[in-house]
């Protein structure tokens, strides 16, 4: 054997999370209402119930009516109608037509409160019901509208501020599907038209605008589409570790792991596991499946800051620290390993007094999608098997140079 | 590396071929080459012209970098450079593997000062520690197992500048002195691969570093001819401390291995020239420059050769030369010497007169050791161009 010590060997070793955990949280807050990456409507009996809102204000209203050249406000509406282009993968359930959701639209124009859940979903009534679409497994759908809710608006305050509820054909609802929203490219349309006449006047088309709040230029923009969160997918916060869900939440997770590997070795996977409370997955479809995808991002703060939600949001870009991503679900083992090797490569050669060595655990599509689920976290009276656990693999310096 | 036994060796090659055959036998392969062992290859510091001649004429040659004497001799400014790949098969139980190994070993300059002095500058090899070793295989990571690829890789070696001076005191004689400067790199690279990502994220491993020689020697030497048909040629070198570091810090340090050879040369028949040398190495004073492991052993080469003047081809005559040598490597594998014979033929051809000239070798070596199941041959093919503005 003319070369057998050249080898590279892979050490690997697991800590327990009360001692490679120095703090673990669940915080809220996220993301800011109206950021969403897209509207999700989703029913599921009385557990669930997540609305939609879409705002399309200072819609046109002038036309030239035919045979004049006199420009007038339209005072009749034909046919109007909303067009939702949907993401057809959010689709739950999706394995029959049978079972096909419907979507019902309600006047949610009120003067006063923008954002109040108890005030807006009071105004999912019947007096307030503008129409109703199923959902199909196309991409898009167009709902007629009731002219006669829509005329009032058109003639007066010209806001059209429409709410979706997902609804179900016999019985309660329990379904989901995401609309792709006003900034995605594939915007919610609203239209209708001020004359019979097809051939000269041609219909009026709008896509969402925000208006109000006047004095918050930068929430007035964001409600543009927002949900509306009557009965979420989060439960109350408490000795449980939390990622997604509607309001969604973040795992906070801030290491103290060995600096002779951390620093000295060359870490080539890291895994936190995390397992699985019972019960604990929420807005989960068995049929079909789903699964999460949760994002392990490095935090680029230094450790002076000491408050998780505000560390939280020095979350690296995917260009200074490779996100990883981890999957689970009810097709899933009772328990998740999140990767953050890329996090774990980075604090390589950085003091830890300069960054801080935590990772935040995110949802795909955050804000965007209703899954949840809990875990357990590193407390003294969670059984060890139960508690989070770090596993590192590592290589050692090899030392190879002179012979 | 602790000990020579680790001292794994395997040219810049093929890669796929390398991973093809590590993935057939992942776990028995533990690949290596008879050649480099230790710092590396021991070059010979010699001309095309004179691989061909079996280094019979090394002595004798200005090209060479052996005898500052020889340089003596040039009567107009001469540059030279040559290109030398060799392609190896290395044979172990495992199978066999080829690579390919590509050097540019020799650099020399010489200028005619005065009609009876000569200034020359040469750049040669003196090791070259240039090879690459790859395996695939199952590896744990973790709670589960991944295929991975581990490299080895070595590039550079030690280099020897010379800077020489050739006098002709007497028509007869020859003498010559050379102050030598070692320098050179050997950068290292190790890897683990871990190419599928697809069932846990796994992040590659790499070290790199870089070490560095500088050292320096004195050479003399003196050409002797005694008749038309007779020259003898004798020259040795000595050196000082040998220090190699690691970016700022010093690593180890040795002597320069001396060196001392003689050489031979008949020229009483008409169109042919007749050449033998022997040459000592003391590459165990290297011993001290690697880890306590590393076994180095004074060396012997021992050829001889043949130069002759060939057919004329388009006005131009051809040399065409031939030549054989024996000679021990300085760095024991697995711990036993490794010997190489090798034969070798050449041809010289005139580009544009006395201008220039362009010189052909191949050599065939066959390179064993006592090592059970392991040998080595190679084809060694030298490119020399000499220029003479």
């Amino acid at each position: 054997m003319l070369c057998p010590n050249q080898s590279i060997p892979v050490h690997d070793t697991v800590i327990d999370g009360l001692s490679a955990l120095a703090l673990d949280t669940t915080i809220t807050g996220y993301p800011l209402l109206g950021s969403e990456p897209e509207l999700t409507l989703m029913a599921s009996g009385d557990t669930i119930d997540v609305r939609g809102i879409i705002r399309f204000d200072s819609i046109p209203y002038r036309y030239i009516a035919p045979g004049t050249d006199t420009n007038r406000s339209a005072s009749q509406v034909f046919n109007p109608y909303v067009r939702l282009i949907f993401d057809t993968l959010s689709f739950r359930p999706r394995d029959s037509l049978a079972s096909l959701p419907t979507i019902s639209v309600y006047d949610l124009d009120t003067l006063g409160s923008d954002t109040s859940v108890a005030v807006l979903s009071s105004l999912f009534r019947p007096d307030r019901f503008l129409g109703l679409g199923t959902v199909s497994i196309k991409d898009s759908i167009r709902i007629g509208l009731n002219p006669a809710l829509i005329l009032p608006h058109v003639i007066g305050d010209h806001l059209i501020r429409l709410g979706f509820k997902m609804t179900g054909i016999e019985g309660a609802a329990n379904a989901r599907a995401s609309i792709q929203n006003a900034t995605s490219g594939f915007a919610p349309v609203f239209s209708y038209r001020a004359d019979t006449d097809t051939v000269h006047v041609t219909p009026f088309t709008s896509v969402p605008k925000s208006t109000s709040p006047y004095l918050d230029s930068a929430l007035s923009q964001r409600l543009l589409n927002y949900p509306l969160i009557v009965a979420g997918t989060s439960p109350p916060v408490g000795q449980h570790l939390d990622v997604g869900g509607m309001p969604a939440r973040r795992t906070f997770v801030r290491f103290v792991l060995p600096s002779r590997i951390i620093d000295s070795a060359t870490v080539v996977r890291a895994t936190l596991t995390l397992t699985l409370m019972p019960n604990a997955l929420r807005g989960f479809y068995f049929l079909p499946p789903d699964s999460i995808g949760v994002l392990a991002e490095g935090i680029i703060s230094t450790p002076t800051v000491t408050d998780p939600g505000h560390a939280a949001g020095f979350n690296a870009s995917s260009a200074v620290i490779g996100i990883d991503t981890s999957y689970f679900g009810p097709s899933y083992s009772d328990s998740i390993n999140v990767e953050f090797v890329d996090a774990a490569r980075h604090w390589k050669a950085r003091a830890a007094d300069t960054v801080s060595r935590a990772i935040v655990l995110v949802v795909a599509d955050e804000g965007g999608n209703a899954l949840g689920a809990s875990f357990y976290p590193a407390l003294p009276s969670v059984p060890a098997a139960q508690r989070p656990h770090v596993h590192l693999a590592y290589i050692k310096p090899v030392g190879f140079g002179l012979p | 590396m602790n000990d020579a036994h680790s001292t794994c060796a395997f040219p810049r090659r093929a890669l796929t071929v390398a991973l093809i055959l590590s993935t057939l036998a992942p776990a028995a392969r533990a690949q290596g080459n008879l050649s480099t062992q230790g710092f590396g290859y021991p070059t010979g510091q010699l001309s095309t012209a004179v691989y061909a001649s079996g280094g019979g004429l090394g002595e004798f040659d200005a090209q060479s970098a052996l005898n500052p004497a020889a340089i003596a001799s040039v009567a107009r400014a001469t540059l030279h450079i040559q290109y030398d790949p060799e392609f190896r098969s290395v044979s172990t139980p495992a199978g066999t593997d080829h690579t390919t190994t590509v050097r540019f070993p020799m650099l020399t300059a010489a200028l005619p000062l005065a009609s009876r002095f000569v200034l020359g500058l040469s750049f040669s090899t003196l090791l070259d520690r240039t090879w690459e070793t790859t395996q695939t295989g199952p590896t744990a990571v973790g709670d589960t197992v991944v295929t991975s690829t581990t490299t080895f890789k070595s590039t550079g070696g030690i280099e020897d500048l010379q800077l020489a001076g050739g006098w002709t005191p007497l028509d007869w004689l020859q003498a010559g002195l050379g102050f030598h400067v070692y320098t050179g790199q050997n950068q290292i690279a190790v890897g683990r691969l871990f190419p599928d990502t697809t069932v846990v994220k796994v992040l590659p491993f790499s070290e790199t570093s870089t070490y560095s020689y500088v050292g320096s020697g004195v050479s003399i030497g003196t050409q002797i001819r005694p008749s038309p048909n007779f020259a003898l040629a004798a020259s040795m070198e000595v050196g000082g401390t040998l220090r190699v570091r690691r970016n700022d810090t010093l690593q180890s340090k040795a002597s320069i291995p001396p060196r001392a050879g003689g050489g031979v040369r008949y020229d009483g028949l008409p169109g042919v020239t007749l050449a033998a040398h022997a040459e000592w190495e003391g590459w165990s004073r290297m011993a001290g420059l690697g880890s306590p492991g590393l076994q180095a052993r004074d060396a012997w080469d021992l050829g001889g050769g043949a130069e002759i003047v060939g057919p004329r081809v388009a006005d131009r005559g051809l040399v065409l030369r031939l030549g054989a040598q024996t000679r021990t490597l300085p760095f024991l594998a697995d711990g036993a010497v490794v010997r190489e014979n090798d034969i070798a033929g050449g041809v010289g051809v005139p580009l544009g007169g006395p201008r220039s000239s362009l010189d052909l070798t191949l050599q065939r070596a066959l390179r064993s050791a006592p090592v059970t199941g392991f040998s080595e041959a190679a084809w060694m093919l030298s490119l020399g161009l000499t220029i003479r503005p």
